[in-house]
């Protein structure tokens, strides 16, 4: 992470296409639990709306959802390879979920720098992020901003 | 001490109990492992050990988690909550094997469209000397069946 593409008003960032598959959504459920948990043991997450699809009908859904913070982290770890340690010490990410992914979905992770503003701390990134299935289907919408020193930011 | 038995108790102005813990190389590696992130320096520290392992900022979600966990041991109540929007602000490196802090806030409780939001707000500090990390604005919709039309 120490050498990165210099970044600039309109660059486009991306990820590989991912796949919502069953295992990812439960996968995050069981990473979750375990984070929260946080006893050193790997923790089995009860049935949920993101890996119950009983339970997802119960509460409306037609069938299992993924959890928001999925994309969110495809989000967060692109703008992570675009401005490294930056983006850990002086960002910001805010996303908010405007459509269910369902399983099998093909999501797609964005980003579109919208500008870019000189400071006294440095210079001020702020992104449009975004995910979306294949048929541009918007699912994550958001914000991000980063702040970089001068003398690395680029433009 | 309990602020609600479920989630759908909270009110506007509840405080939550802090919860404080260690973040644990294990933990960013299981939380890793879950979201698909990739990058090594997420996974351990590098090669030479001159930079230690990193911790995903997203994982402060999981702070809501360990505070809704202990200030309403009932869980979500009638409905299952659903996550409808993040916002996290990243003030410095979240470090791994220090203890942190973290407290949160009921900010508002409100009805939008028939639907029922609670807005949380919460803070991540180091144990030690109180220094901010972390700033996360959380909204979840507290049930979806009864309380508006599907989508």
């Amino acid at each position: 992470m120490t050498s990165r593409p210099p970044i600039d008003v309109g660059d486009a960032l991306s990820e590989p296409t991912r796949i919502m598959t069953r295992e990812r959504m439960r996968w995050y459920c069981d990473a979750l639990e375990t984070a929260a948990a946080a006893t050193g043991e790997f923790v089995i997450a009860g049935p949920t709306i993101h890996s119950d699809d009983e339970f997802a009908r119960a509460n409306g859904l037609p069938g299992i959802i993924a959890d928001g913070m999925i994309s969110t982290n495809w989000i967060s770890g692109m703008l992570y390879r675009a401005f490294g340690e930056q983006y850990l010490a002086s960002g910001e990410l805010q996303t908010k979920f405007i459509r269910p992914v369902y399983e099998d979905e093909r999501i797609e992770t964005h980003g579109r720098v919208v500008s870019r503003e000189l400071t006294d701390q440095g210079a001020r990134y702020v992104l449009d992020v975004w995910c979306q299935t294949s048929n541009e289907e918007k699912c994550t919408v958001g914000q991000a901003r980063v702040l970089m020193p001068v003398d690395t930011a680029s433009g | 001490m309990t602020v609600g038995r479920y989630v759908s108790d909270l009110e506007t102005g509840d405080v939550l109990e802090p919860v404080a813990y260690t973040m644990t190389p294990f933990v960013v590696r299981e939380y890793c492992h879950g979201t698909g992130e990739y990058d090594e320096s997420f996974h351990g520290p590098n090669a030479n050990d001159t930079e230690p392992q990193r911790v995903p900022p997203t994982l402060v979600h999981i702070d809501k988690i360990r505070l809704l966990n202990r200030n309403c041991p009932d869980g979500p109540g009638p409905d299952a909550r659903i996550h409808y929007q993040y916002h996290a602000i990243h003030h410095r490196p979240v470090p791994i094997g220090e203890r942190l802090i973290a407290a949160g806030t009921v900010v508002n409780r409100y009805e939008k469209r028939g639907r029922e939001y609670l807005d949380l707000e919460f803070e991540l500090r180091l144990e030690a000397t109180g220094e901010l990390l972390t700033t996360y604005r959380d909204t979840a919709l507290l049930g979806y069946s009864r309380n508006g039309a599907s989508t």
